[in-house]
Order: C-alpha cells, then structure tokens, then sequence
C-alpha cells in the first residue's frame, strides 16, 4: 500500500476529492511530507503491531509458547551482560566472519581464474551444479560424517553452501569489465598482478559488497543450522539448548541478538558501498 | 631537391594479414597491409569505417597477434615481445576509456604506477599535464562530473604522462564537437610536436589527416594500403582531398552491392556526404 493510501485509509478518507481545494493540498502536501521521511513510518507501524500482537497472545497462551514482551527484555539483558555468553556470541561471530572470508577468498581465486580461462569454467560449472543439487541438510550430515572437530564441520558447511553465490557473483563481474578497459590498462603492459590490482579488483568492489551482502544471511544461516545440529558450543548450541528446555523467551532473545548481527553487518557493508560508490557515474549528470 | 629522410623506422607493418574467425564464417581485417613510420613522424592511418584500422591499432599495441605477416615496434613484436616495450607505447581512443572510480589526477597516474615511475623523476608530473590540458582545478574530479571534450583532455593527459616513445590515438576525437575536436586535435598535434613523439593518428577524416599528418596511408577494404602520401604539409591540400577521395571512392566501386544501394542511398552518396566537409 502506498504512502498516500495508507495515510487515507489512517484518516478515514477515501480521497482528497471531497475535501475543500485548500484542504485538499494541505492533506497532499502533508502526504508528500510523509512519503519522503528518512524514517520508514510504516515498517515501524508493522513492527509494533507484531509486537502488540506478541504481547496480546501472550496473555492467552502459555510462556513456553508466548512469553511477554517484558520477559524477552530481561533474558535477552540476562544474556548480553553475562561474560559466558558474550563469549558464545563471539565465538558464532567470529565462526560466520572467518567462514565467510575463507569462502570469499577461495571463491573470488575461482571466480577470476573462470572468467579468464573458459577450460577453468568448464571445468568447475558441473561441479558447481552438481553441488546446487545436493540440497544444504545433506552437507550438514555429510559434515559430521567427514570432520571430528565442530569448527571444521562449520567451515565446511559455509564454503559449501556460499562458495557457489561468491563464484558466481566474482566470475560475472570479472566478464562483465568492460574490452575497453581491458585494452585500455593492457597496453601499459601491466604484470598479471597489477592487471589484478588496477582494473579487475577495483571493477569488481560493488559486485563483491553486494555478494557479501546477500552470503551474510546465508552464511548466519548456515552457522547456525551447523551449531544446532552438530555443535556444542555457539548460538546454535543455545537455541537448541533453549529448545530442550522449551525456553521461548531465550529462543527469541538469541534470535534478536543474530537479527542485531547481520543488520550490523548489512549497515556496515552499506556505509562502505555508499563510500565507494563515491567515484560511480551518477545518474542525471550531463557528460 | 630534398634531403631523404635518415631516421629510422619505428614501426614497420610487413605483409600483416588478420582475420577473425567466428561461427559465421571468417572476416579479412588486414590484407597484406605494408607500411613503415619513421621515429618522430606524425602519421595519420586513414580509411572509411571498417577497413581495419582499429585492427592495425591493436596489432601495434600488442593487444592481438596478426594471422601472418611482421609487425615490428622499434624492432620487437609488440604481442611476443610484450614487456619490451614497457613504456614506450602511449595509447588513446574513441571513447576515453577513464576508470570510472579513480579521480581525473589518479586516471593520469594509471601509467606511472603500472610502470612504477616516480613522478619526481619525469619533467612534466600527472597533475601539471592536466593543466597543460586546461583542466586545473578539476584533478579532483571524477570522469562522471567532466564533459566529453574533458574527459578526452584527461585520456590524452594520461597518454602522454609516462613520456612513451610512440603515441597511437584511434579516432581520439572523432566523436567530440567541432569546436571542442578541433581545440583537441590541435593541443595534441601541439604537445606530440614539442615533444618529439612518433604518433600514428587512426582516422576517417581526410581534413584531419590533412591538417595533422606529416605522411598519410589511406587504407582500402578490408586493409590494404592504397596510397602513401609523403611530405603532407608541403603539398596542395585541395589537390591531395580530390587524390584520397579518388582512392576511397575507387574502393567503393569494387565493393559489392550492399542494402543502402536498395535504400536510395548508395555507399558512394554516403562517403561523399560523410567528408563533404
């Protein structure tokens, strides 16, 4: 629903049409106002009717199904302040980030490696899409059936499950640079290194965020899934945990705290592309 | 009677013959193109669209391999030999080729980093070519807030920073405005006199080859040489447009029939159209 039928519907007003001219564009003023604010009003209005919802059900079901509002609160207070579980969060963190830099740098190697020779292509597309096929529990089984240690059960899960999306994203990029760069940059006579270094990373940096991006969740996803299954330490480990002991309110608290991580994540990378995007043609600029 | 000129050659084109081979069949770019450039020249490369003349640029820069014949930049195969000639090829196109996330100064530089040259160690740095160019006060800006005619400032800027022996500049200005292409061709003609560069300039133009070249070659279709005009400025400008017109067009009457003929307008009424000027 847009903006202006939603304040319409908010006001009880079909349209501006039965109003006076002068009232009508006042309200249409005031719609534009609301359109445009930074702030997205309706989100914030969804979200608070969840949480009303919540809060609600909470009063017609047991805790172990809807814990209050104010019960979360204090878990997930309980939970941020205690050193032990600082030190869980940490440990899942650094799990997703290390996984996830690990993946990157073995897909983007992949990436450019296809791009530029097609037999490296040809080679690791049926492998790829063998690998798309499996579906993402079986490699978690596969996981534990390979590897003893659970941090290596972990890293292997995510270089599975998001070393496709990085390739993928890397391989397109590095043939989506334009000949004429190439030409361009070439006839200096640049070293592979330097070809690397001038043209194909700096071309490759918003593709690379937005990869990024999008494996953050998957990667969290992943993570997790890995530590609630076969871990014993980690988020995922507390969730089960929480599960075992039909601890919603701890449930919920955990999950609030991985929401926090990747919006964080999400907002970092968004600052960074805003930064880099700095030298992008921008739309509307005469040449 | 004049002295003949001892200088040596700095590039020598020898029988070069390419051809494209794709699913649909092969194209002849080249056929057997022979010419030589002597060190310190300004020779213009000029010929319709489609006869090779990119092609020839790119063989020279090393940016491909010719299907037979020689093609030697101070004596190196530009593809083979391709570090040798670290340095001492300056290129500038079409479009300014500008990398959209480096700065005006920092696209200028490109060069000197790939080649690892210190600017204190050149007599004209990165930041001075650009005001040489008329562009100070914009190093800081990005190729999305220059015009057209700027940004082409500061692709000829970065050709010519690293000081390279050759210049090869492939219809560098052919899709700027009049105004804005004539100021361009004449700084450039200018900067590559003054410092004695060899420049092989790739053009359609026949009043840019003329008004900028010391020699001429105009090339037929697919590339071929059809004539060598030597001593370009010493001679009748009026007499030398008919001689080329009269090679281009003779080129023209060997092409086959195309589909502008069934339109009304044929290849000749569009060549005469396209250099009336």
């Amino acid at each position: 629903m847009s903006s202006a039928r939603f304040l319409s519907t908010v006001l009880g007003r079909s349209s501006t049409a039965a109003l006076s001219p002068g009232e009508a564009g006042e309200d249409q003023t005031a719609v534009r106002a609301w359109a445009n604010s930074p702030v997205n009003v309706e989100g914030i209005g969804a979200l608070v009717g969840l949480a009303v919802a919540w809060q609600i059900a909470s009063h017609y079901f047991p805790a172990f199904l809807f814990p209050p509002l104010q019960t979360i609160a204090a878990t997930l207070v309980s939970t941020v302040s205690d050193p032990a579980m600082l030190s869980t969060i940490g440990l899942t963190f650094l799990r997703i980030v290390v996984s996830l830099a690990g993946t990157f740098i073995l897909a983007s190697a992949l990436g450019v490696a296809a791009a530029l020779h097609p037999r490296t292509d040809r080679i690791l597309e049926p492998l790829i899409q063998l690998k798309q096929g499996v579906p993402g529990v079986c490699w978690i089984i596969f996981s534990i059936l390979w590897f003893k240690g659970m941090e290596a059960r972990i890293a292997f899960i995510v270089v599975i499950s998001t070393l496709p999306s990085f390739y993928y994203q890397v391989r397109d990029g590095v043939r989506g640079i334009s000949l004429e760069l190439w030409q361009m940059v070439r006839a200096w006579r640049p070293t592979r290194f330097q070809m690397l270094l001038k043209l194909i990373l700096p071309a490759l940096r918003p593709t690379l965020l937005t990869a990024w991006r999008i494996n953050l969740g998957g990667g969290t996803r992943m993570v997790i899934t890995a530590e609630l299954l076969a871990g014993v330490s980690g988020i995922g480990y507390q969730l089960r945990t929480a599960e075992e002991q039909f601890r919603m309110d701890s449930a919920v608290a955990w999950t609030v705290i991985l929401v926090a991580f990747v919006l964080a994540c999400d907002a970092i990378l968004k600052a960074v592309e805003r930064r880099l995007r700095l030298g992008a043609p921008a739309p509307g600029i005469a040449a | 009677m004049t002295m003949p000129d001892l200088r040596p050659d700095a590039i020598i084109f020898e029988d070069v013959s390419k051809i494209f081979s794709s699913g649909q069949g092969a194209t002849i770019a080249l056929e057997k193109l022979s010419f030589s450039i002597r060190a310190g020249e300004y020779a213009c490369i000029l010929g319709r669209s489609g006869c090779g003349k990119s092609t020839a640029a790119n063989l020279l820069l090393g940016l491909d391999r010719p299907t037979s014949g020689r093609v030697r930049v101070f004596g190196e195969n530009p593809a083979r030999d391709f570090a040798r000639l670290r340095g001492r090829l300056g290129s500038v196109f079409q479009s300014d080729r500008l990398l959209p996330w480096r700065t005006a100064v920092e696209n200028v530089q490109l060069p000197l980093e790939i080649l690892k040259i210190s600017e204190y160690s050149l007599s004209t740095s990165a930041a001075e070519w650009l005001t040489r160019l008329g562009l100070q006060g914009f190093e800081e800006s990005f190729p999305h807030q220059l015009s057209g005619g700027m940004r082409q400032r500061v692709a000829l800027a970065r050709a010519l920073v690293a000081e390279p022996d050759i210049v090869v500049a492939d219809e560098a200005f052919a899709h700027l405005d009049e105004v804005t292409g004539e100021r361009l061709r004449r700084d450039f003609h200018r900067l590559t006199k003054e410092t004695g560069k060899t420049v092989i300039h790739i053009t359609h133009s026949i009043d840019e080859a003329l008004s900028l070249g010391d020699r001429i070659f105009v090339l037929g279709k697919p590339g071929h040489l059809l004539a060598e005009i030597d001593e370009v400025p010493l001679k009748d400008r009026t007499a030398l447009r008919s001689y080329i017109l009269t090679h281009l067009q003779g080129t023209v009457r060997q092409a086959p029939k195309t589909a502008a003929v069934a339109n009304g307008s044929s290849d000749q009424a569009t060549l005469s159209q396209e250099w009336a000027t």
